[in-house]
């Protein structure tokens, strides 16, 4: 018995197979080409789903607080699928994915589907085959599907590409009014957690952030709420607080302005993925290897390279 | 790579996960577990091998291993950790390999996937 084909596994996730949906998580991570047939077979599906981002630094208690929301999202929503970054070795190429160990016994069986993915080489706080793996989690019928990035620093915001809301989680003592307002992390997010908010500087934190926050305009209040989540304090008002921001965004046209920029910024990547799948198939070909060897010779300059590259792309596939 | 029972020494299946992760290995940590746990991890990250550090209570990793074994046929299953002769014993009925080393008894199972 050989291996199911892609289209076969395909059509059982779409049924409900959680093993061949798992199964096809992994084919889209090992293979652009699988990437690319999912991203055709499914093309023309409505993205319905809402996928809400969770996004801060290492430690903060994101999947914690992934943990805590999943009794409140599948009271509102049935099922809830998670997508859980951790970085991958830049040395070795294994990671170690912790998010898992923060998520077990939430004792919601069937209604939970958490899959974890190395970002492998990524360096936008996501893997690659993240949004691939979001049409694929629509398309088997998860209507909301909480994504979590690995620890970022300030400028790794792919989340903001994909999620509907971002949400963006810190601890007391993150910084202080210069850190607020620096440009990226903070004006990425659409709601804010000061999580382990018993700690000392909670109030400092929350007053430098909303002294930033105040400034940005947003059409919608951003608000930002306090959580303990290993005890489950405040996860509760948060996921209120997420709902009224996605009922307030869809009320004045936000969600729709979202979703248009976001869908031009994947339209972008997946176009620049394309070339780079070219340029990596060039570099490894007979011709672009001897070109390359050439250039590095100083026998070619890289403007004719770089012509010789766009002259072949079209035949390398 | 999990743990079953219920003792707090994570320092083995720690080692053994940065080890992995040293040799190019994506390792999925899911920490203390039960036995569904376990299964529903080894199903929907769709892993090639499992990994078990047993203390304790054999019970729950041989529960583990039958209901992994159920929906998985053939996925490799490796396990260690301190292991009362008995229950050695228990687990060598499943078809496990025991090694000894020391004053703790090793155990190592990789049957041949199908």
């Amino acid at each position: 018995m050989g291996e199911p084909t892609t289209q076969t596994l395909l059509k059982s996730a779409v049924e409900g197979e959680r093993s061949s949906l798992a199964r096809l998580l992994s084919k889209i991570e090992r293979d652009s080409k699988v990437e690319n047939e999912i991203r055709t077979s499914l093309a023309g599906g409505q993205a319905t789903s809402l996928v809400i981002g969770i996004t801060g630094p290492p430690g903060a208690g994101k999947s914690t607080l992934i943990s805590a929301l999943l009794s409140h999202t599948t009271a509102s929503y049935e099922k809830t699928a998670v997508l859980a970054v951790d970085p991958s070795s830049p040395f070795s190429g294994g990671a170690l994915l912790g998010d898992r160990v923060r998520m077990q016994s939430h004792g919601l069986g069937d209604r939970v589907f958490i899959r974890s993915m190395a970002s492998r080489g990524e360096s936008g706080g996501l893997a690659r085959a993240t949004s691939t793996a979001i049409q694929l989690l629509e398309a088997c019928g998860w209507p909301l599907i909480l994504l979590e990035t690995l620890g970022i620093g300030q400028v790794e915001l792919e989340v903001m590409d994909l999620a509907t809301v971002v949400t963006v989680i810190l601890n007391p003592g993150w910084g202080d009014t210069f850190q607020a307002n620096k440009a990226g992390l903070t004006e990425a997010g659409d709601v804010f957690v000061i999580n382990k908010a018993d700690k000392d500087g909670a109030q400092q934190t929350r007053a430098d952030l909303q002294d930033s926050l105040s400034l940005m305009h947003s059409p919608v209040p951003i608000q930002i709420f306090d959580t303990i989540a290993v005890k489950q304090d405040g996860v509760e008002s948060l996921w209120q607080g997420i709902k009224d921001y996605l009922k307030d965004a869809q009320a004045v046209g936000l969600i729709e302005q979202k979703l248009l920029s976001r869908r031009r910024r994947l339209l972008m990547r997946i176009l620049q993925r394309d070339f780079d799948d070219r340029i990596s198939a060039y570099w490894r070909s007979d011709r672009g290897g001897n070109q390359v060897l050439s250039t590095l010779a100083g026998d070619l300059t890289i403007e004719a390279l770089r012509n010789d590259l766009f002259a072949h792309m079209t035949k390398l596939d | 790579m999990a743990k079953t029972g219920l003792d707090g020494h994570w320092r083995g299946p720690t080692i053994v996960a940065r080890a992995l992760r040293d040799a190019g290995f994506e390792v999925i940590m899911i920490g203390m577990a039960n036995t569904d746990d376990i299964v529903t991890s080894a199903v929907d990250e769709d892993v090639d091998l499992v990994g078990l550090n047993i203390g304790g209570h054999i019970d729950v990793a041989i529960r583990s291993i039958e209901n992994v074994q159920a929906v998985r046929p053939g996925l490799p299953i490796f396990a260690g950790g301190t292991i009362p002769p008995h229950a050695a014993k228990q687990l060598e009925a499943l078809g496990v390999e025991v090694y000894l080393s020391a004053q703790n008894i090793c155990i190592l199972w990789m049957p041949q996937s199908s």
